[in-house]
């Protein structure tokens, strides 16, 4: 069995990048929409650090704390 | 036909622009790879905070068959409940915030419109359920070694969650074209497929339901036989019940 | 173009439209007057379809294009996408599409905001792109709810301009509003809608030459007290409104009052600091009119 011992800081780094890579733009792009367009429901300190949890983080801003086109 | 294609781009660009894709893809694809590695790391983790003593290793043993099991479970739960968080709206905002009036002045036909909701997010569901499966089948297969999963078996897995999510979605339209509030919409639609499990105890109705499908998912041995034709032609059913009910509801909606 | 016979609608057991009757004649532009909740909303959604009605016969001739009293499109769209998506709603070819979009984005003068989503557009902005999508297919029949009441004098002024273009082109235009001085500006005939029900309708100068009645307007020296009631009961008084020291009688004959009026209030020995005669203005009539039918 594969241990966690075996693996190399390189093969580690490698098999996590793609989701590095992910967690790191969801993030950076819903704090730039955060920014720009302002929050809704929390204040942007609050989505910020909600915005630290891993997926559910981004996620929750996008379906509940993201400013949208209003209507009216 | 018309107002299909036309609403069928129209809900390419909204769930572009209210960044749907990017939820959905993010919750999918993210646990796809996310679920494996921290069940890879979780007894390396425990291993540094709990007694030396203990092989956390052995006490939790993952092969690849409970790892890709592991996930599976993780799509039920929060994919579910993050697909009817994005998707609550999907009618019932439109009819809220009135954006069916002019259109309707224009030749709209709600067939069109509850069709294409309908194909595109069961699409969609399609598309991703099965890159979340493959990106996690390359995860499981590199850190998990015992037990080996098959990519057929992955695939098949794949078509049955896909079956279900697909019933949801269906479900989801045509709730969504009957309450005006979203937060009733998802409470519906959520209590429905919470009470599946429950109800499926029930004999009679294990193959009626489509919570089988996500029973057949979970069971990666067994193969593709004639037990799926009688719930696939229930799933159909269901399909077409739930887009006509949703058609005749709102075509007696009065729009403003 | 529009025939309205004898229309009824209710919500439940209430009724909003009390069979009412009207006619729009081609190329003509009717203004539908009334307080909020007359009833206006219900008779233009029952015209365009949207709504359906209990009663009565509703004839509605050629091609219609509606505007809704606060119009929504889809926030995330840019104007230019929404006049496409309405575009290939209508199933216009593809072709045409895209030199209609900017005949129309010139017209209702969106040209530079045409790339701007939607959903940053100001109420005479999103007013203006209603017109546009009202008007894409061309009718010759145009239903506006509202058009100018929720916009600023500039926000009015152009849509009245449009409005006005359209009805030069030979277009008909049927118009609710509760605000008179927007439909005295274009309207060539007005109906008057209250609690459901038709009070008065005909052309602008037709209600002008018989309801605008003369008012008198008169200053006392001291307050007019009991004098009011003995001029209220007189036959050729209509209406007698007092504040104070001054009183406003409007007369049904200017001829008669002239004769009469003063020597009727010097009957009453009350002294005179000034008189004043003036036309009423439709405001009054309207004010008179759904007074009369409370």
């Amino acid at each position: 069995m594969l241990d966690l011992k075996d693996i190399t800081l390189i093969e580690l780094v490698k098999m996590l990048a793609p989701l590095i890579i992910m967690e790191l733009s969801l993030k950076v792009f819903c704090l730039y929409l955060i920014i720009k367009n302002g929050v809704r429901n929390l204040s942007k300190l609050v989505w910020a650090i909600i915005l630290l949890a891993n997926i559910v983080g981004p996620v929750a801003f996008l379906l509940f704390g993201r400013r949208r086109d209003s209507i009216d | 036909m018309n107002s299909f294609k036309v609403y069928f781009k129209k809900e390419i660009m909204e769930s572009i622009r209210s960044y749907r894709y990017i939820i959905l893809a993010a919750v999918f694809i993210g646990y796809g790879i996310l679920d494996p590695v921290l069940l890879k790391m979780l007894p390396a983790i425990l291993e540094k905070q709990g007694d030396a003593g203990i092989d956390y290793s052995q006490l939790f043993r993952i092969t690849q068959v409970s790892a890709l099991q592991s996930f599976m479970g993780n799509l039920f739960q929060m994919g579910i409940l993050v697909l009817v968080l994005c998707l609550m709206g999907v009618v019932s905002e439109e009819i809220k915030n009135y954006t069916f009036v002019l259109p309707s002045t224009k030749k709209l036909s709600f067939g069109g419109v509850v069709l294409s909701k309908s194909l595109h997010y069961s699409l969609l569901m399609v598309v991703l359920i099965f890159s979340a499966l493959m990106v996690n089948y390359y995860y499981i297969t590199t850190l998990f070694q015992d037990d080996f999963v098959t990519f057929q078996q992955v695939m098949k897995s794949g078509f049955f969650i896909s079956c279900y999510f697909i019933f949801i979605i269906n479900l989801l339209v045509c709730i969504s074209s009957f309450f005006k509030k979203g937060g009733i919409v998802s409470l519906v639609t959520l209590g429905i497929s919470l009470s599946m499990p429950f109800l499926s105890q029930i004999n009679a109705l294990r193959k009626v339901l489509p919570y089988y499908f996500l029973q057949r998912a979970g069971q990666l041995s067994q193969p593709l036989d004639s037990s799926i034709i009688l719930p696939l032609i229930l799933l159909v059913t269901y399909i077409v019940l739930l887009n006509i009910i949703a058609i005749l509801k709102l075509n007696r909606v009065e729009l403003s | 173009m529009i025939k309205v016979e004898g229309l009824v609608k209710k919500y439940n057991d209430h009724s909003v439209l009390k069979g009412i009757n009207f006619e729009v004649k081609n190329n003509e532009v009717y203004g539908f007057l009334g307080h909020n909740g007359a009833g206006k909303s219900t008779t233009i959604n029952i015209l365009t379809g949207l709504i359906k009605y209990n009663g009565g016969n509703v004839m509605v001739n050629g091609s219609v294009g509606y505007l809704p009293e606060d119009p929504k499109f889809y926030p995330y769209m840019t104007a230019r996408e929404y006049l496409r998506f309405i575009g290939e709603l209508s199933n216009t070819n593809k072709a045409s599409i895209n030199s209609r979009c900017d005949e129309l984005l010139e017209l209702v003068k969106l040209k530079n905001a045409a790339n701007r989503r939607i959903g940053g557009y100001s109420r005479g902005m999103r007013q203006r792109m209603g017109f546009a999508v009202a008007l894409y297919n061309n009718p010759q029949l145009l239903l506006l709810d509202e058009p100018a009441s929720a916009l600023d004098p500039e926000g009015r002024k152009d849509m009245m301009d449009l409005i006005k273009g359209f009805k030069e082109k030979g277009g008909t235009v049927f118009l609710s509003s509760h605000i008179l001085s927007d439909l005295e500006r274009i309207a060539d005939r007005i109906g008057i809608l209250n609690k459901g029900q038709m009070v008065m309708e005909g052309s602008l100068d037709e209600i002008k030459r018989e309801h605008l009645l003369p008012i008198y307007d008169i200053e006392f020296e001291e307050p007019c007290g009991e004098v009011a009631e003995k001029i209220r009961v007189l036959n050729w008084v209509e209406d007698v409104e007092v504040e104070d020291r001054t009183m406003s009688i409007t007369v049904r004959d200017q001829q008669v009052a002239n004769n009469l009026l003063l020597r009727a209030l010097w009957e009453n020995n009350i002294t005179v600091v000034s008189y004043q005669v003036r036309k009423s203005s439709l405001e009054d009539i309207y004010m008179r009119v759904v007074q009369e039918n409370e």
